[in-house]
């Protein structure tokens, strides 16, 4: 018994420190404006503070050719908002790995950090995700970030799985606050 | 003196005969406010010689009926004004709710259901992005 109690907790231990650290590659790929689908999203910050200037890293989620792609940022500036502002411009930004190390070979550096992984899930309506969670729409005509209520919102697309296969369903998120780093609400899926 | 005796005594006869015919007919309308069993008949009288409460107050107004999914998603609501925009959400929502799908997943429902509750959501949702980009003057 007292074997098995032991077993659990280094397994919850294992698991606990993995989830802490992630690390991925940081491509040596920069990001340019072509075929970039909206603006950087899902924003997550570490800002370090110097005597002179505030620094700013950024892991965001940017939508290219209709994928999300996580992409890495760095800038320095006098307050934390103009640095990391600066951190998440286009041309500063530069693709991170999604891929197994062995697999890539242009990477400039590592970068661990305890940020969540953030991927496309299946969602329920009332939830609270990333925008990234969810794709974007199938129709590029239904893509357009549009207001409801005030707030914004924009359409998605995610494949259900139904007895009967495959289902396309649709659905709207909005945004729960007005930062970068702001949560999306799932308001409909049908 | 005799005859003031017999007088007092006829008239006392008099009124307990008329008390009895009083308490045996029913007098005025005591009778109805003591007794409870007429109350809710009174009621249901006064209600039915007016307005039935099940009937809609404005004729043209019909009672909500519910509609196939073929019909729902036959409705074209989309007119360039949106003076009827309340009018067309209120429409569609009524079937969603008489559909049971307020609020349900569509990983959920049946077929029949989640096409139904698809194309409900869909003509609410155009409609109210097309209207928040009239009122924005796109």
């Amino acid at each position: 018994m007292i074997q098995w109690v032991w077993a659990l907790i280094l397994i919850g231990l294992s698991s606990s420190i993995y989830a802490e650290d992630t690390c991925r590659y940081v491509l040596d790929m920069r990001l340019t404006n072509q075929k970039l689908f909206g603006t950087p999203t899902d924003v997550q910050e570490i800002v370090t503070p110097s005597d002179t200037e505030i620094s700013c890293r950024t892991i965001y989620r940017i939508n290219i050719n209709d994928e999300w792609r996580s992409a890495t940022g760095s800038a320095t500036g006098k307050t934390r908002v103009e640095a990391c502002t600066r951190a998440i411009g286009i041309g500063n930004g530069y693709l991170l790995s999604e891929y197994p190390p062995d697999t890539i070979r242009s990477t400039t550096e590592t970068l661990c950090t305890d940020f969540e992984d953030i991927r496309l899930k299946p969602v329920k309506i009332g939830e609270r995700i990333w925008e990234s969670n969810v794709d974007i729409h199938v129709n590029p005509k239904e893509r357009n970030y549009f207001t409801y209520k005030g707030a914004r919102c924009r359409k998605f697309t995610e494949r259900v799985q139904v007895p009967q296969g495959l289902y396309s369903a649709q659905g709207v998120i909005c945004r729960a606050g007005s930062t970068p780093n702001s949560r999306w609400l799932v308001v409909d899926k049908f | 003196m005799k005859r003031n005796a017999i007088l007092r005594f006829a008239l006392s006869r008099l009124n307990f005969s008329l008390l009895a015919c009083c308490v045996l007919l029913g007098c005025g309308g005591a009778k109805n406010h003591t007794t409870g069993q007429n109350a809710p008949r009174s009621t249901v009288q006064q209600s039915s010689s007016g307005q039935d409460p099940y009937q809609y107050k404005d004729k043209k107004e019909l009672p909500p009926q519910a509609m196939t999914a073929g019909e729902i998603a036959s409705l074209d609501p989309s007119g360039k004004d949106c003076t009827n925009q309340t009018a067309w959400e209120r429409l569609i929502n009524n079937q969603i709710t008489m559909r049971g799908l307020d609020g349900k997943n569509p990983e959920d429902l049946s077929l029949e259901d989640r096409e139904f509750n698809a194309s409900a959501h869909q003509i609410l949702w155009s409609l109210r992005m097309n209207c928040s980009a009239i009122k924005r003057g796109n």
